[in-house]
């Protein structure tokens, strides 16, 4: 009970106060500054209006969020893959690494409107989209843990004799799981982010509206109290999506290295 | 440098005539390393950090082809030999598998081997019950102490019962007294089962302590300075450390090993 009543004072109270702050002086500002409603709404209409669609956001919400969930798994199985071929083989890796690399730099909302040509508007395309952004930190970060091993272990390996297959299933494939935790973070976060921008180019084909196409129209509308409504609910969505992977996570380290 | 003992050849286990090793970079690791350890010896390397010790035992494995010389291992190049033979490395840390437990850290080269399972689980917790851990073999390295995960590398070594074990620094990292049980048991182990050990360690004490013949070496690029017997029985009780004559003996080797020093 004690410990309880500590963390909230050391951790849960400083980003509660934080909060009410910068929302008492947004609040302030809006009003002595006069600034119009409909560039920036109160918090309060901002409240208000998330209340009134709860119902369309939270569908919204749990659309982006099969789609992004869609998106990581896939990029979570074909970044291993792509990574377990890296480690085979140092050609292909360098054959194929410029090209990962592309895909990571190329801005996504510019090859957007292509996947929607190649997949059609629709929930595909959004899936597409949120894959191609969170693979890169899988492929890296896979690689990485299936090649950068500790020379000790290398050379017990070699000396107990193992062929290659022994050493990819003894040694590179679980000694890469910390790492591939590591990538995983990184990528349902960015899971997300892809979902959103797929459905602002793409959402108007899915079944029902996702918080990316739900944002596109809300600002064509001018409806700035419900745009905020829906960003809030994007970020919402990011934070829930990544701590759940960081829980699994977790519980993948402990079962790996026991304690 | 000291002419080679005068071991008979027939059972020279070990043996590496005129051996040398030159990094691409021209940098002279070893040079004229001529020795022979015959089975069942305990030949302590012991020289300056950098001496190329630890080299010198990757080119008796077979890790790393020296630049010159010759290296033979029961009478073949290494890697024959560790075909045939067993033969087992312990490194400087422990080097285990943190996702696996005691037992199957031990398993491991049993099971490389292609051994059956009963029999892999069998030895390994025979194993590690010669090394005091039979009642930890579930735990993983985390859960281990630093002595503890030494004694897992250990058995994981000795678990293939085998004829040649390499020894690099295993205890450097250990504290003084844990390191001392170690040696201890370690003796125990070797007089038991009689493998032919090259143990790599800058500590003089704990090579005094272990070995039947101590080789001294130069700072790079290391040379042999002496290959001198270690005149003590071989029942080595711990409280030989406290004799003078341990004392003394473990004096001159350090100043051969300054000698060696420029």
């Amino acid at each position: 009970m004690k410990r309880a009543v500590r963390w909230l004072i050391e951790f849960a109270a400083p980003p509660v106060v934080l909060f009410v702050i910068v929302v008492a002086a947004w609040h302030v500002a809006v009003v002595t500054f006069g600034i119009k409603r409909y560039i920036v709404p109160l918090p309060w209409d901002v409240l208000k209006a998330g209340w009134q669609r709860r119902d369309s956001l939270l569908s919204a919400a749990a659309m982006t969020g099969e789609a992004a969930a869609a998106g990581f798994a896939l990029s979570l199985v074909a970044g291993f893959l792509v990574a377990c071929v890296f480690s085979q083989s140092r050609v292909i890796e360098r054959s194929i690494y410029p090209y990962a690399i592309f895909l990571q730099t190329v801005p996504i909302v510019a090859i957007a409107p292509l996947i929607v040509f190649w997949f059609g508007f629709g929930f595909k395309s959004v899936v597409v989209v949120a894959f191609i952004i969170s693979i890169f930190p899988i492929i890296t970060n896979a690689t990485a843990g299936l090649t950068t091993l500790d020379a000790n272990l290398l050379e017990l390996f070699e000396l107990a004799g193992a062929n290659r297959w022994q050493l990819l299933i003894k040694l590179r494939l679980p000694g890469s799981v910390p790492h591939l935790v590591t990538g995983a973070r990184v990528s349902a976060g960015l899971s997300v982010v892809g979902a959103i921008v797929g459905e602002i180019f793409a959402g108007a084909g899915a079944d029902r509206p996702g918080l990316g196409y739900l944002i596109q129209q809300l600002s064509a509308q001018l409806r700035t109290d419900a745009l905020f409504a829906a960003i809030l609910m994007s970020a919402a969505l990011g934070m829930l999506i990544f701590g759940l992977v960081n829980m699994i996570g977790r519980l993948v380290m402990k079962v790996w290295s026991g304690a | 440098m000291d002419a080679p003992t005068s071991n008979e050849t027939k059972s020279a286990i070990v043996s590496l005539g005129d051996v040398g090793m030159t990094y691409r970079a021209g940098v002279a690791a070893l040079d004229g390393i001529t020795f022979e350890a015959k089975e069942g010896e305990f030949v302590s390397l012991v020289g300056p950090s950098g001496c190329g010790k630890s080299t010198l035992l990757r080119i008796v494995a077979g890790l790393v082809e020296p630049s010159r010389g010759q290296v033979l291992v029961a009478g073949e190049s290494p890697r024959q030999a560790r075909r045939r033979l067993r033969l087992s490395f312990v490194f400087q840390d422990s080097t285990l598998l943190p996702w696996r437990s005691a037992e199957r850290n031990v398993a491991l080269p049993l099971e490389i081997a292609g051994r059956a399972r009963s029999t892999r689980r069998e030895r390994a917790r025979a194993t590690l019950g010669m090394v005091g851990l039979h009642e930890f073999v579930y735990r993983r390295p985390r859960e281990l102490s630093g002595g503890m995960r030494m004694r897992v590398s250990l058995a994981r070594a000795l678990v293939t019962d085998p004829r040649i074990i390499l020894l690099d620094e295993p205890f450097g990292a250990l504290d003084d007294v844990t390191r001392q049980m170690l040696n201890e048991e370690l003796l125990a182990l070797w007089q038991q089962r009689g493998w032919t050990a090259l143990f790599v360690t800058h500590n003089i004490a704990e090579a005094a302590f272990l070995s039947t013949r101590i080789i001294v070496l130069s700072s790079r690029p290391g040379r042999m300075v002496t290959d001198l017997p270690v005149p003590f029985s071989a029942k080595r009780p711990p409280e030989l450390r406290a004799e003078p004559e341990f004392a003394r003996f473990v004096g001159h080797v350090s100043g051969l090993l300054r000698k060696g020093r420029s």
